[in-house]
């Protein structure tokens, strides 16, 4: 009663709310777990655990790669050089077979060769 | 006890170091300590059995998937999983709106006894009803603190509010609930 007029009349209310809620969500019933639930995370965990497994071992494997290729570097190092020289090479395969390069169309290109007689090869002049 | 001190012993640590490790039985032991209360915390949030089913699923999900990254020290590993656990009810209860009465009504199916099972499933049906009816936030500060019998500090770390904000919280919860549930004082 005493402790009811120092807190005030709102404190009081404020406790016997906080009692009344208590008491009432105490007589909801408990919620059992299902097993098919309990098993169901556990195949996530097996999932997630076997993902994980195979990323360490892709990590593991992109490390040694980028070590063998340039030790030390950051993976984007690498990478950059590899892109730009796929990117050159594809103008270059793109811009090189022009038409004096490439055989006219329908013309017959042989080459004969003689193995019984030495090749004319002048050293001065060919190399 | 303090709430630094409650940081620096943080019990599921060990377990969460094991469990990113890819330790089986870690994991089980970490549901075994987290489920039934966050299947109860989720089943008291959201309208139907397999909707807090999913979410705690979710959640674990969460927990496989980030465990290896756990840095012990931020904030307590449990704090994290329920608000985990909270921010995926949220979401749910704004994709669907929800269900009321006919959800809450399913809850009630391992109580003994005939008469009392049924008195318990009306009991039980009406406080859901007007749980269900509360604003989100209102409903998880009231069932962290009276349902779960969490400490206002952690209910609030929990809740991402400052202890103030959870009292009001709190405070506004349960005089509506007491409104609405007004006629069960005299069972």
């Amino acid at each position: 009663m005493t402790e009811e007029n120092a807190n005030g009349p709102l404190q009081a209310d404020a406790q016997s709310d906080a009692e009344f809620v208590g008491r009432v969500l105490s007589s909801l019933p408990s919620v059992a777990v299902p097993s098919a639930l309990e098993a169901s995370i556990l195949a996530g965990f097996d999932r997630a655990a076997a993902a994980g497994l195979y990323r360490s071992w892709l990590a593991r494997r992109s490390q040694g790669m980028r070590d063998a290729v340039w030790p030390g570097a950051p993976m984007w190092k690498p990478a950059v050089v590899f892109a730009l020289s796929l990117i050159v090479g594809l103008v270059a395969g793109a811009v090189v077979p022009s038409s004096d390069v490439l055989p006219a169309a329908g013309a017959v290109q042989s080459q004969s060769l003689a193995y019984d007689t030495t090749p004319a090869l002048d050293l001065a002049k060919d190399l | 006890m303090g709430l630094d001190a409650g940081m620096n012993h943080d019990p599921d640590a060990e377990l969460v170091a094991r469990v990113g490790r890819g330790d089986r039985a870690a994991a089980q032991a970490l549901m075994a300590r987290h489920l039934p209360k966050m299947l109860s915390l989720a089943r008291r949030m959201l309208p139907g059995r397999s909707e807090a089913e999913d979410c705690v699923q979710e959640a674990f999900l969460r927990l496989w998937t980030h465990a290896a990254r756990w840095r012990p020290g931020a904030a307590k590993f449990e704090t994290w999983l329920y608000r985990v656990t909270l921010n995926q009810c949220y979401d749910r209860l704004r994709r669907k709106p929800t269900l009321g009465l006919d959800a809450a009504a399913e809850i009630a199916d391992s109580e003994p006894g005939p008469q009392a099972a049924l008195e318990n499933a009306a009991l039980a049906a009406e406080v859901e009803a007007a749980l269900a009816e509360l604003p989100e936030r209102q409903r998880a500060a009231v069932l962290l603190c009276h349902y779960q019998e969490r400490g206002n500090i952690e209910a609030a770390e929990i809740l991402g509010v400052s202890v103030e904000a959870l009292e009001s919280l709190l405070a506004r919860g349960r005089r509506t609930l007491r409104t609405k549930l007004a006629h069960l004082k005299e069972r």
